[in-house]
This record gives C-alpha cells, sequence and structure tokens, in this order.
C-alpha cells in the first residue's frame, strides 16, 4: 500500500485532475442534461357532502382534494386516462413519449453526434407494451398535486417538455373532473333510487291501509240509526289511524325523494363548482434545474473521478521501474548499499 | 521532507583557478556544462559529506588502491560521488589522492577545478604525455583530466591503460576514476572496472531503472564491485496518522 501512497504523494496531478475534472465534466454535463420543464395549474376547490368519502372533517378541502387526487395518480387507469386526455396516445405508441434520456437528448442536439443518440433512447427502442409502462411511470413520476391554504390546489408536472406539461396537467384536470362528476352522478342516482323505493314501498302501503279501510266499511255499513258497536267502531278507529299514518309516510316519502332529486342536481350542476381551475396549466418560468439530478451525477462522477484518480497511481506504480529506494537497491540486486544521498536539490537549492 | 537548504555551507568547495590554462580548457570539445549545474553547491553540501563519510572511510580500509566510480546511464551522479570522495579524503587524510576524468566524451572534471583539459588520460594513453605531466593538484588534491583526445576508445582494452591504473594505484594511495556509463558500447569504461580494484554504481532513484542497473552489473566483475550509492533518494515522510494507517 505504502508504494501507491508514495506514488501518490509523488504525483498529486495524477489523482487529483481526475478526481476534480471528472466531476466539472459530469457536472456540466447534469446541468445541461438536467434541466427540467415546470408547469402548473391552479384549482379552487370545495367538498361537497357527496363526494366527501375520506370522513374526515378536520382537513382543509384542498388537502382532502389533494390525497384524493394523488392516490388517484396510483392507479393505472386515473393514469391511462390523463395520457389519453392529453392526447398522448399515439406518440406513446410510436415510442415518441416519454422521449429519449438525458444522455441522448445531449447527443441528439449536435449533428455529429445525433447518430449516437439513438444508442441512449428509452422508449423509442422499446414494444407497445413497455412504451406505455413507461409512459404511465412518467406520469405518475411528473405529476403532483399540492394544496396551499384551505381551498386552492396547485397541480404541477415536472418534466422534459413544457409542451407535453401543459398537455399532461391539462389532461389531469379534465380527467379527475370528469371522474368526480362520475362520480356525484353516480352517489345522486344512488339516494334517488334509495327514495324511490320507500315511495315506492309507502305507497304499497298506503294502498293495503286503503284497500282495507274500505273493505271494512264495505262490510260494516254505517248507519244513522244505528250506532256501531264499541269493538266495531274501535276496530275502523284502528283502520283510519293506520290508513292515515301510512298516507303520511307516503308523503313524507315522496317529500324526501323530490328533496333527493333536488339535491342531486344540485349536486351535479355545482359539481364543476367544487373543482374550479383558477389558472390555467402555464409554465411560470423557463427550464429549471433538477438539482437532485445534477447533484447525484456530479457525486457519482466524484466517485468515479477519485477511481480513475487511483487507477492511475496503481498503473502509474507498477509501470515504474525505475529504482526508487535503498530497499529496492537489496531486494532487486542483492548488493551492498553503500551510501544514499538525499535529494539535496530539492530541499529548495 | 526537512528541508536541506540550511545543510548548504561554504565548506571548501573546489577552487577554481581562473588561469590561462583553464581559459584554453573551454577550447576543449564535446564537454557537458550541464552536468555541472549545481555541482560545486552539492559538493560543499554537509549532507552530501555525512552521506559519503562511512563510503570514504570503508575506501581507506579495502585492499588495493584504484576505484571506478559507474553508473548505467549518464547524469546519475557518478562526477559528484567520484569528487565528493576525492575532495573528503584528500583534505581530512594524509593520504595523496588522485581524481581521474575518464568519461573522455563528456569531460567536466577539468572545468571543476578550473585546470586545463589537456594533457590528460588520452594523452597518457597515446603515450603523448607522463602521468605525473597531466596530474594537475588542487589543494591537496591530484587531478587528471580526461585530455584532448576522444578517439582512443580501444586504447583501454590494450595493456596501456593497465600500466596506467596500476602507475596510478603505486604514485597514489587512492585513486577514484570517473568513468562513463557503463554499457557494452563503451569500452573504455568495462576496461578500466576489469584492470581497477574495485567498482562502485551509482543509482539514481526514481530515474534509473532497475533493469539498467542490472544490464550495468553485468558488466562489472562480481568480485570486484564494492556495491551501490544510491543518488537522490526522496524519501517520503508520510504523516504519522497515514503511516499508522498503513
Amino acid at each position: 500500500m505504502r508504494p501507491y501512497v508514495v506514488t501518490a504523494l509523488r504525483n498529486p496531478l495524477l489523482w487529483i485532475v481526475p478526481a476534480v475534472l471528472l466531476p466539472l465534466l459530469v457536472a456540466v454535463g447534469a446541468i445541461v442534461t438536467s434541466r427540467q420543464a415546470h408547469v402548473e395549474a391552479t384549482v379552487w376547490t370545495q367538498v361537497s357532502s357527496l363526494i366527501d368519502t375520506t370522513g374526515s372533517s378536520l382537513k382543509p378541502p384542498a388537502q382532502i382534494e389533494a390525497d384524493t387526487f394523488n392516490e388517484r395518480l396510483d392507479t393505472e387507469s386515473f393514469r391511462s386516462d390523463i395520457i389519453t386526455a392529453a392526447g398522448l396516445d399515439d406518440q406513446v405508441k410510436n415510442g415518441q413519449w416519454p422521449g429519449r434520456s438525458g444522455v441522448a437528448s445531449l447527443l441528439a442536439k449536435f449533428p455529429l453526434t445525433k447518430p449516437l443518440a439513438g444508442f441512449f433512447g428509452t422508449s423509442s427502442s422499446g414494444d407497445a407494451e413497455t412504451n406505455r409502462n413507461l409512459a404511465l411511470d412518467a406520469v405518475k413520476s411528473s405529476i403532483v398535486a399540492e394544496p396551499r391554504g384551505n381551498n386552492l390546489l396547485y397541480i404541477t408536472y415536472t418534466g422534459d417538455s413544457t409542451d407535453t406539461g401543459i398537455a399532461l396537467v391539462t389532461g389531469a384536470v379534465n380527467t379527475y373532473q370528469k371522474e368526480n362528476l362520475g362520480q356525484s352522478s353516480t352517489q345522486a342516482q344512488a339516494i334517488i333510487d334509495f327514495y324511490t323505493k320507500q315511495v315506492a314501498s309507502a305507497q304499497q302501503s298506503l294502498e293495503q291501509a286503503d284497500s282495507d279501510l274500505r273493505a271494512f266499511e264495505a262490510e260494516h255499513p254505517s248507519s244513522p240509526s244505528a250506532p256501531r258497536p264499541p269493538s266495531e267502531a274501535q276496530q275502523l278507529a284502528q283502520l283510519q289511524s293506520t290508513y292515515n299514518i301510512r298516507l303520511s309516510q307516503y308523503e313524507l316519502a315522496l317529500n324526501r325523494q323530490s328533496d333527493a332529486e333536488v339535491r342531486a342536481q344540485a349536486s351535479l350542476t355545482t359539481s364543476d363548482n367544487d373543482f374550479q381551475v383558477v389558472d390555467q396549466p402555464h409554465a411560470p418560468g423557463g427550464l429549471s434545474l433538477n438539482l437532485r439530478h445534477a447533484a447525484m451525477l456530479t457525486f457519482v462522477g466524484i466517485v468515479f473521478g477519485f477511481g480513475l484518480g487511483a487507477l492511475l497511481i496503481v498503473v502509474r506504480t507498477w509501470s515504474d521501474e525505475t529504482v526508487r529506494s535503498r530497499e529496492d537497491i537489496k531486494g532487486l540486486f542483492g548488493l551492498d548499499l553503500l551510501a544514499v544521498l538525499p535529494n539535496v536539490k530539492k530541499g529548495g537549492e | 521532507m526537512r528541508s536541506q537548504k540550511e545543510e548548504v555551507t561554504t565548506l571548501p568547495v573546489p577552487k577554481v583557478r581562473r588561469s590561462a590554462q583553464a581559459a584554453e580548457s573551454q577550447a576543449i570539445p564535446g564537454p557537458a556544462r550541464e552536468e555541472m549545474v549545481g555541482l560545486p553547491e552539492l559538493l560543499a553540501s554537509r549532507v552530501v559529506r555525512q552521506a559519503l563519510q562511512p563510503l570514504a572511510e570503508r575506501i581507506l580500509s579495502l585492499p588495493g588502491s584504484v576505484f571506478c566510480i559507474a553508473s548505467a546511464e549518464p547524469g546519475e551522479g557518478r562526477t559528484l560521488v567520484a569528487t565528493a570522495l576525492a575532495l573528503m579524503l584528500s583534505e581530512r587524510t594524509d593520504k595523496n589522492v588522485l581524481l581521474v576524468d575518464a568519461n573522455t566524451q563528456r569531460p567536466c572534471i577539468h572545468r571543476l577545478f578550473g585546470v586545463s583539459g589537456s594533457p590528460g588520460l588520452t594523452d597518457c594513453l597515446m603515450g603523448e604525455s607522463h602521468l605525473q605531466d597531466a596530474v594537475s593538484l588542487v589543494g591537496t588534491l591530484s587531478v587528471l583530466p580526461a585530455g584532448r583526445r576522444n578517439d582512443t576508445r580501444l586504447l583501454f582494452r590494450t595493456g596501456a591503460s593497465k600500466r596506467l591504473l596500476e602507475e596510478m594505484g603505486r604514485t597514489h594511495d587512492v585513486t577514484l576514476v570517473d568513468l562513463p556509463p557503463l554499457s557494452p558500447d563503451n569500452e573504455e569504461a568495462t576496461a578500466l572496472c576489469d584492470w581497477a580494484d574495485g567498482t562502485i554504481i551509482v543509482v539514481r532513484a526514481n530515474v534509473t531503472k532497475a533493469s539498467d542497473v542490472e544490464k550495468a552489473v553485468k558488466t562489472v566483475d562480481a568480485e570486484k564491485l564494492l556495491g551501490i550509492v544510491l543518488n537522490q533518494e526522496e524519501e517520503e515522510e508520510l504523516p504519522r496518522w497515514l503511516e499508522r494507517l498503513l
């Protein structure tokens, strides 16, 4: 080990140059290739009772909406719908999106290296299914919903292209709205169906009570001259009471059904208002640097730089055939060491 | 590494003679001025002298009196070692010491001491001069320059060189011969090693390849090979924590 350390100390440039240059080059490359587009849309949201499925009334509406949005992003069907809504299906099918890797993009910028870009491509070399999976992953990794305050929701995209970002965020907002509307519609229909059944049941009970009352009156007609016997009068009063109850139940059911229909209609018509796009998808600034990506690549550059430096030191040590020390004299030639003159000139003369 | 600058003192250095002979010596073809850069300062360095002190004492204790200072490649410090040893022995002992410049292709010792480059070793080999006439006295040290001729390689293989070395051995207590690099092409180097009583090889750390040293060692009779002087060793002093770690 000592010979390598000595070689490193004697030839500092041999390892310092690659250890500095390589990370520097990688950092520059990372800065060039790690620039990302940033697109965002601002949404105003209020969670209506019909779509509040989380059951948490403590969370602000924007948080609930963001959680719901991000949970839905976990599903492939939602992401697939976003891709379709963004109009990227054909590009995914043809392998044009998610696109090339950063290295491929860099190579593709220069005519001389353009032919090499294909070797570093990602999706273009895969089949349709692979491309689809890559696209689904790209949607998952590039889009996120973040709450700002109680009612504002930011849906952001971070990726390669501003145009793609705008298309994806637009697609995501539309898909989410559409799904919310569908969900509200389903819930409203379920409530209407419930009260319709209630009305039908109440109506049936009312008709039965009416039929029983009429049958009793037909069987026991009243006479002004002869009052009904007490048992008969009591039975009639009971039947009339039952009829009244059934009638009120029927009327109540009818009212509830009517209310439900009104509320469902209101819910459907105000669903858009619960998720209003305040700011359409746009790029607030130019391309931004992906610091994490750049830092990671630079770290890799540092590791490889030092590795290359160490390799050069090892090669230099191995290839050095010169006599270096007094130990070499005895070890290599087996001769007496008569004297050792230090390097006086190096002392500064 | 500890700075050696303060170790360089004004210890005796070769006294440069600014004589007419010295002026004449500048005209000798093929000198190697670059080999002399910094040499006087190194010769004055206490560190160098301290490092060579044990070797100087050992030379005095060895049988024989003619020793060659050789190396595998040029610029490894032969002249420094030979000259420093010669100066130390001549100054600190009462021995009659002769320093011979046998590097006929790139002579430099005459410049170092400011003496005439001719007559010298090659003139003696050609029989054009006697040894005592060719030797210059610099302080207590006798110096034999390389001589004017540089086409006398084959002469070194003849009995003339053997006789000359024997004469040096007879007339001086210690003779140190600064050889050209040891290689099969340098006939004079290998020949003088054969006639001398012992050979010291100078190796420059971090410069001389081990394979070249091996080749040089093979050209010298193993019995006459005294050992190696390691020049310009850079012993790295690692931080204590690193030493412990290693």
